[in-house]
């Protein structure tokens, strides 16, 4: 009788130990694996497009010419804006100069969120066509400020001239520290994932559309400049107004994971 | 045979181009390559003053507006020219992003100029400040007229406060003057003189009785004698 008794209720408690392990198992399958495949597949996404992401205080990456998935749906044409031309010469010697002849095109974008984007374009038309004139090249853009936004930044490739030599990438991208408030385009590098590939914006040449995704919600003057044996500089549009909280893809996947945990956990401690 | 007669037979140009010649190849006889439009040093950071003799100094001072004249950064350039004792010259510069308040700006690209003309083997004096460039080329155009260096990793900011680290530039070049420019960028611009190799006098002479024989050799003035 006792070892019946005893048998009964191992037989019980194992019973509900399967139950437990099932109930387990039903949750992971139906909630918390599904959450985190979809986490995954976002992260993986924010990786895949390698747009740089630059922090709000200063950072620097490798673009890859998606242009950060741009224009994005929904993404709304608003308006663009010629810089006047910059115009610096240094003399070289009797009758020649060194010249350095430059504009930056802004067009600007709002998304179905109501942040604005910006697409930048330096096309460098330094007078390098005769014995007394010999053109600077831009080795680097720089933009200001965009401190206390968050960017995303890319180029678009073959957006610059279809013309060869002509069509300028950036090799890499980079923000300023402390405060983030420039962002820099660098033309003239020698890409450390390719030894081969040197490039600068020589004259001529138009950059390929160079795109940097904000969380503001207007524009305003700022300041870009640019270097190569002299220096420019000439007025843009930069950010401005108030900041939109916009999650990134993985944030949003990681807020999807945390609410199916707490949803499955509920569930188990009703049952 | 006089001058003028050599002159006329052509026998000067072919002399005064072959003494050019021997003196551009000596010239770079010494040198290592900071060739332009190509990157620099293998192994960075190597360089030192040792040995080597200080012939000039001099620093500037000056503060990067944006297009709202609002101030962006004050920097300090001082460059130097010391004499290897084989004689030729070398280039130092050291920028400093001066403490300033509300001058939020890193300077994060520096240009130096004029260095057509002459080969260059570039490097940065390790330990001689605390930031280096990431790399240091030269520019392909106007035969290597700019050398560009990038401090535009976070690592590489020349922040507020920061010096760089002396960079050297060793040069197969003899003379020198204060008409070069060093410019600094980021949130804005900014440019000031500093020293710069030149061509020698004897290389202008050179140059000169180059140009005085290719005159008294053009056609017109022939023509003209004949007739």
């Amino acid at each position: 009788m006792s070892s019946s008794t005893s048998k009964c209720s191992i037989n019980r408690v194992d019973k509900m130990q399967f139950l437990k392990a099932r109930n387990m198992k039903r949750t992971w399958m139906r909630y918390v694996a599904p959450a985190c495949a979809a986490a995954l597949l976002l992260a993986a996404n924010g990786i895949a497009s390698a747009a740089v992401v630059l922090p709000l205080t200063g950072g620097s990456g490798y673009p890859d010419g998606n242009g950060a998935a741009f224009p994005s749906a929904g993404e709304t044409y608003q308006t663009t804006i010629n810089s006047p031309v910059e115009y610096v010469t240094t003399p070289l010697g009797p009758g020649s100069v060194y010249d350095l002849r430059f504009y930056i095109q802004t067009q600007i974008y709002t998304t179905p969120a109501g942040t604005v984007d910006f697409v930048y374009q330096v096309h460098n038309i330094s007078d390098n066509n005769n014995s007394t004139s010999y053109g600077d090249s831009v080795d680097r853009l720089s933009v200001q400020s965009f401190a206390g936004y968050a960017v995303t930044a890319d180029y678009l490739a073959s957006t610059g001239s279809s013309s060869a030599g002509n069509d300028v990438a950036p090799v890499t991208i980079d923000r300023s520290t402390p405060d983030g408030s420039v962002v820099g385009f660098n033309f003239q590098d020698y890409n450390s994932q390719n030894l081969f590939q040197y490039t600068t914006l020589i004259p001529g040449a138009y950059s390929d559309y160079l795109v940097v995704r904000t969380n503001s919600t207007t524009w305003q003057n700022g300041t870009a400049s640019v270097i190569g044996g002299e220096v420019g500089q000439v007025t843009v549009q930069v950010p401005f107004g108030a900041i939109v909280s916009v999650p990134e893809p993985a944030s949003l996947g990681l807020i999807a994971l945390a609410g199916s945990s707490l949803l499955a956990r509920r569930r188990r401690s009703g049952r | 045979m006089t001058i003028r007669n050599q002159i006329r037979s052509g026998r000067v140009p072919l002399a005064a181009f072959a003494l050019a010649g021997l003196l551009l190849l000596c010239g770079h006889a010494g040198a290592a390559p900071l060739l332009p439009g190509a990157p620099a040093e293998t192994t960075p950071g190597t360089d030192t003053f040792a040995g080597l003799t200080p012939v000039a100094d001099e620093s500037f001072t000056i503060t990067a507006y944006d297009q709202s004249s609002n101030p962006r950064f004050t920097a300090t350039v001082e460059s130097r020219v010391l004499e290897e004792p084989s004689g030729t010259l070398d280039f130092a510069y050291q920028v400093t992003n001066d403490v300033s308040v509300g001058e939020p700006d890193s300077i994060e690209f520096v240009t130096l100029t004029n260095y057509s003309k002459f080969t260059t083997d570039a490097d940065f004096v390790a330990g001689t400040g605390n930031v280096a460039y990431k790399d240091i080329q030269r520019a392909s155009a106007v035969g290597g007229f700019q050398i560009s260096m990038d401090y535009s990793p976070v690592a590489n900011n020349i922040a507020n406060g920061d010096s760089t680290d002396w960079v050297l530039i060793k040069t197969n070049a003899t003379s020198y003057d204060n008409n070069g420019t060093t410019n600094l960028q980021d949130g804005a611009t900014a440019s000031v003189a500093s020293f710069e190799p030149v061509p020698e006098p004897i290389s202008l002479g050179i140059l000169a009785v180059g140009g005085a024989v290719m005159l008294a050799n053009r056609p017109g003035r022939r023509s003209r004698t004949v007739a």
